[in-house]
């Protein structure tokens, strides 16, 4: 019969849309499953960086300045205090690798020994770093400074007087 | 199929107790109000009565016994096979629907937007992106000691017109022992 087979298919129709409708709700209702899977807490940071200590010294030269080979573009050397020199040149340049809690030590050009330790490294990644410049048997020059930097940003220490200029010390963490 | 048969084939419905609803209601009205119908009505069941008193078959019902004698397990297989086609296509949509849902959400975790990667940003565009920069948390000298914070900026052109980003930094300035602190000005 033809009203047979309409009303047949009429609850075809609705038996269709009404899987369709469980299907739907089974997937809100497995949807925060998913958020509760993915939102499983990140794998640990690795606990290390290398850090890039750079060793400009510093000067000011009445006949002209330069900035000497090796430093590369730094373009912080042209603004304050570092413009207060008009020549760098490049002591030293050394590169080290940090493991949390782990002090290295780096001896200055001009005999002081800069110790830097990685204390811990935060979401970002940001480091936190703890460096010290002292010279065994001496008075203190930088008991301690702790800073927190993100990678490929650098930042300076300087001051100490050396050959009739300034050491300024870069680091940048990698 | 014309108006007269499909009304003739409603009727033989209605005369076999097939019919419910809006149909039910509909052919129940037509055998009221219309002649032709309803003659057609007392015919059928005039029939069905003589039928039942001849085979004496009493309170047998014909369409289940007919229906039995064609093949009922044919059909009721079709039905459940067309009914189970119906199923698998349906669970199969929404299975493919779920997934393609926890897909795009585990994206969007992962990514922080739907749809579109970013392009990976340059070391300089992260510099000037990094509002906080380095940050000097603790100084401990017995020195005087001065710290400047140089803002992230943009280099003059050089010879050929390129300017570059320059990113912040902070200057820890420690006086050594009598070192006087650097003029500032530029």
């Amino acid at each position: 019969m033809t009203s047979r087979r309409v009303r047949k298919g009429g609850v075809a129709l609705r038996r269709l849309f009404a899987h369709a409708l469980l299907a739907g709700a089974l997937a809100v209702l497995l949807l925060p499953l998913a958020k509760l899977a993915s939102a499983q807490p990140p794998p640990p940071l690795p606990q290390r960086a290398v850090v890039e200590v750079m060793v400009l010294h510093a000067t000011q030269n009445a006949a002209g300045g330069s900035i000497g080979p090796g430093i590369g573009n730094m373009p912080q050397l042209q603004q304050p205090p570092f413009s207060a020199f008009n020549t760098y040149r490049l002591l030293a340049k050394q590169s080290l690798t940090l493991q949390k809690g782990v002090p290295m030590t780096y001896t200055l050009p001009n005999g002081r020994v800069l110790q830097v330790t990685l204390s811990n490294v935060l979401a970002g990644p940001r480091y936190e770093i703890s460096a010290a410049i002292n010279q065994p048997g001496s008075n203190a020059y930088l008991n301690l400074l702790r800073v927190t930097t993100p990678p490929n940003q650098t930042f300076f220490v300087a001051g100490q007087q050396f050959q009739g200029g300034v050491i300024i010390i870069g680091f940048t963490l990698h | 199929m014309s108006d007269q048969h499909q009304r003739m084939l409603d009727v033989m419905a209605y005369a076999d107790g097939e019919l419910d609803g809006d149909d039910l209601e509909r052919v129940r009205v037509l055998v009221e109000t219309d002649a032709e119908a309803k003659e057609l009505l007392a015919s059928l069941r005039a029939i069905g009565d003589g039928v039942r008193q001849s085979f004496d078959v009493g309170d047998i019902d014909i369409r289940d016994v007919v229906m039995q004698k064609i093949a009922p397990n044919d059909l009721d297989k079709a039905r459940l096979r067309r009914t189970a086609r119906v199923r698998v296509a349906v669970v199969g949509a929404a299975l493919v629907a779920l997934a393609a849902a926890v897909l795009f959400y585990v994206r969007d975790i992962n990514n922080g937007t739907v749809g579109k990667e970013a392009p990976a940003p340059t070391q300089s565009v992260l510099a000037s992106a990094n509002a906080t920069g380095v940050e000097v948390d603790f100084v401990d000298t017995p020195s005087a000691v001065s710290v400047f914070y140089m803002p992230a900026s943009v280099s003059g052109a050089d010879e050929e017109g390129n300017t570059s980003e320059i990113a912040p930094s902070v200057v820890v300035w420690v006086n050594d022992d009598n070192t006087k602190e650097p003029e500032t000005t530029p």
